[in-house]
């Protein structure tokens, strides 16, 4: 059940019905979010509800243990049961056919692939399983560093765990903002409900009119080309523009579908093509998952606390790990990498150049825009193969017949993202356009929502970041 | 807790009623603009599977030096490049190709010949008319879509009922404003050579109304035979066909080659018989029976459309075989060229 569909329009409609007679008692509002929960996560397989009522009640028990335990070695064992058993689920289910087809490989090449099929098992990836797994894991954490008290009501922890609208591509949410949320009746206010339908109308732009037509722009380039070095770019600056558009729409909807119903997400992209180093980037990309691998990772690790050397392990481990975070890839392994060595120049530039005259802004923007992109062709490349042929490509200057067309569109499409941005950069605020005055606000809404009506499809595509 | 912040139902009013009279608004001017010609037509290249028929459709109404008229399905759309007929030919005659698709019948073909033979009168000398075997085993066949864009009021516009944006009139929005703005990528095997169907819609023109296809054919492992047979349900449009054609004109039928990994031991010989079949509800002036009926399977995209190697090849054996049947062929006399036979 895509946000994008009408199973999910229908759905989210006798939901909200429901939710607005039950919101003002507690435990009948969290059931109900619960039950509304596993009938939208079980319309995609819903033998993975097992899945999800295992990791909830699993980090729910262990965090009353750890709460509750008196030693320090007992707490440290039940933080790592649950580390452990999460990452297991992860493990099996994300990467186990990654390790099987490894295995197979080197078998092969030792010899010993005559029986290699006896062990061809595929393990179907349950959607949202990275997501709702960190999110679980991130509590227990915060109880064993006692940051917030556990939860003692199961019903609270499982609505948090299950939330819909964040439960299968984030934002990875924090207990510590998210279950007091869940303990209170939470008053539906005109200001939330005004940004809440901002944020689905812009949300829904964003997926359905932008990232659904840069999506065939990007096809064409990576799937279906001759690469050269300008359909690299230009498929890479599409698919930068796709990937952002797809993503930070789904947050936005989410965020949006939370406000309709009183809850306030976290802020998961904020601007991040205007970044002017990597540093900031990860500050504006994927803010949920870039700051749980700093609090639950890079922190722990040591962060630039022991040295210059370890600080730099301790990037490149932590970039490494959101690489392997996608998906079970060494092109996403090689991203994570690139993008690891990108924070690592920039550590290094800003100890090591105070001599140095400031970069101008815009030099800064370029570089890091150029950094980013390259890392995006790495990310959208099916195989090392194909990292191979995009970088030979790179030297090849001649244009195909289609360049123009291509071009065109890409600045038809680009032009709408760029203005709804420098609005929100120069107002500094991601929901800006709510700031309009009635009249010119509800004629944008109405263009931004005819628009959506257009490209609506009867079989939408699936958002990119469901898939990890 | 208190309550009485919560929004009243008269303040979501306030706020959504807005949005709705602007959506309102603007579907009533799009009614109204439409309705008084003010917007612009459909992009021809909005829809790129319908994209070859426009533009064979303003072909057969446009003024065009050809005097060499290619007729067909697809297979001759793709098969034969229009251009270098043009050129391979002895005088180098202009040639023309309005082929069609497999699934309309041949009553269309006559009409679009007809409305050539109208914009262009007493012009065409030669009718080559190319079908692929199928067409004669009985391929389902139908002529709606083609009425909608032959005969649209508003050329370019196809009705596309049922879906949402229809019933809110949007269909406007994305036909007449939107693919102006956006270029349709192409999904077919074109993608990666074409790009977009405004390409595709360059690559005809520019190709006297030939289209190409690229790639290559992968073998089915249970690959097919080619099945040589004439249903006899083609016979009333073969003879419609026939009826419909300028007088004066020479027609010469031929059909399109196959995979050779679908070829059987007779192909030449049954591919004759076939023909020869054919030709007596249609009465052609020559059987261009020294086209080959296989050709390697390098040379073909799909089961029947060759690709840009076959073409060039197929193109020669269509360029040779035409010479040759226009030298035998008895000239007819001028007064029956001039004249032009409407339905």
């Amino acid at each position: 059940m895509l946000f994008n569909s009408t199973e999910f329009l229908r759905f989210f409609a006798l939901f909200c019905a429901g939710y607005y007679l039950a919101r003002r008692n507690v435990r009948l509002r969290n059931v109900l979010i619960i039950v509304g929960s596993y009938v939208f996560y079980s319309s995609w397989d819903y033998r993975f509800t097992g899945l999800l009522l295992f990791t909830s009640v699993l980090d729910f028990l262990l965090a009353l243990g750890i709460d509750k335990s008196s030693t320090s070695a007992g707490r440290r064992t039940l933080l790592s049961t649950s580390i452990v058993l999460n990452v297991g689920v992860l493990v099996v289910f994300k990467y186990f056919n990654f390790f099987q087809d490894s295995l197979a490989n080197l078998l092969d090449a030792l010899g010993f692939h005559a029986h290699l099929s006896d062990f061809d098992w595929q393990v179907v990836l349950p959607v949202g399983i990275s997501f709702y797994t960190f999110q679980s894991m991130g509590y227990v954490i915060d109880i064993y560093r006692r940051k917030i008290p556990a939860c003692r009501a199961f019903l609270e922890y499982q609505a948090f765990v299950s939330f819909f609208p964040q439960l299968v591509a984030g934002p990875i949410e924090r207990a510590g903002h998210m279950l007091p949320q869940f303990h209170r009746v939470l008053p539906i206010r005109v200001e939330q409900v005004e940004s809440g339908v901002w944020l689905i109308i812009i949300g829904l732009f964003k997926k359905i009119a932008l990232a659904d037509n840069f999506a065939p722009l990007v096809a064409l380039v990576y799937d279906h080309s001759i690469p050269s070095a300008a359909t690299v770019f230009l498929g890479t600056v599409a698919f930068a523009a796709q990937i952002y558009c797809d993503f930070s729409g789904y947050s936005d909807i989410a965020r949006g579908l939370a406000k309709l119903l009183g809850f306030e997400l976290m802020l998961n992209f904020n601007l991040p093509y205007t970044a002017t180093s990597m540093r900031d980037f990860w500050n504006r990309w994927h803010i949920s998952l870039s700051h749980w691998l700093r609090d639950y990772l890079y922190i722990p690790l040591g962060g630039s606390r022991r040295g210059e050397a370890r600080c730099y392990l301790n990037l490149a481990v932590t970039m490494l790990i959101c690489g392997l975070w996608h998906g079970a890839s060494l092109t996403f392994v090689l991203w994570g990498l690139w993008h690891g060595l990108g924070l690592i120049i920039n550590r290094w530039y800003i100890r090591h150049t105070d001599w140095l005259p400031r970069l101008p802004r815009w030099f800064a923007w370029s570089v890091t825009m150029l950094f980013v992109l390259y890392g995006w062709m790495l990310f959208r490349a099916s195989s090392l193969d194909s990292i191979l042929v995009f970088n030979r490509a790179l030297a090849d200057f001649s244009l195909p017949n289609w360049l123009w067309p291509f071009v065109r569109n890409l600045v038809v499409l680009i032009i709408p993202l760029v203005l709804i941005e420098l609005k929100q950069r120069r107002a500094d605020d991601p929901s800006a356009p709510v700031v309009l005055a009635r009249w010119p606000r509800a004629a944008l809404q109405a263009a931004l929502l005819l628009t959506v009506i257009v490209f609506w499809e009867a079989e939408p595509p699936p958002f990119i970041y469901f898939q990890f | 807790m208190k309550h009485d912040a919560e929004i009243s139902f008269r303040e979501l009013l306030r706020l959504i009623l807005p949005t709705l009279v602007c959506m309102v608004a603007a579907l009533a001017f799009l009614k109204i603009a439409h309705a008084a010609y003010i917007l612009p037509l459909p992009s021809p290249a909005l829809f790129p599977d319908n994209e070859v028929l426009f533009h064979q459709s303003r072909a057969s109404r446009t003024r065009d030096p050809a005097s060499i008229i290619l007729l067909g399905d697809s297979t001759c759309l793709m098969g034969v490049d229009a251009r270098d007929l043009s050129s391979q030919l002895p005088g180098q005659p202009h040639v023309r190709s309005l082929a069609l698709v497999v699934w309309l019948d041949l009553r269309v073909y006559a009409e679009v010949l007809s409305d050539f033979a109208r914009a262009n009168p007493g012009q065409v000398q030669t009718v080559v008319l190319l079908v692929c075997p199928t067409k004669l085993a009985g391929a389902p066949t139908g002529s709606g879509l083609w009425n909608q864009i032959h005969h649209s009021t508003r050329p370019g516009e196809i009705e596309q009922p049922g879906t949402l944006q229809s019933l809110l009139g949007l269909q406007l929005l994305r036909e007449n404003v939107f693919s102006h703005l956006l270029e349709t990528p192409l999904e077919t095997k074109n993608v990666a050579f074409l790009g977009f169907s405004s390409q595709l819609e360059t690559y005809q023109t520019q190709h006297y109304g030939s289209m190409i296809e690229q790639g290559t054919f992968f073998v089915p492992v249970h690959g097919r035979t080619n099945q040589w047979r004439l249903t006899p349900d083609f016979a009333a449009e073969t003879r419609d066909f026939r009826s419909k054609m300028p007088a004066g004109c020479k027609l010469f039928i031929g059909l399109t080659p196959s995979p050779k990994s679908s070829s059987t031991p007779f192909d030449r010989a049954n591919r004759d018989e076939v023909l020869r079949q054919w030709n007596q509800w249609m009465h052609a002036d020559g059987l261009l029976t020294n086209l080959p009926p296989v050709l390697p399977d390098l040379y073909f995209s799909a089961s029947a459309h060759l690709n840009e190697l076959g073409q060039k090849k197929y193109t020669q054996c269509v360029a040779r075989a035409l010479a040759a049947a226009l030298q035998d062929a008895p000239a007819k006399e001028p007064a029956q060229r001039e004249a032009v036979l409407s339905p």
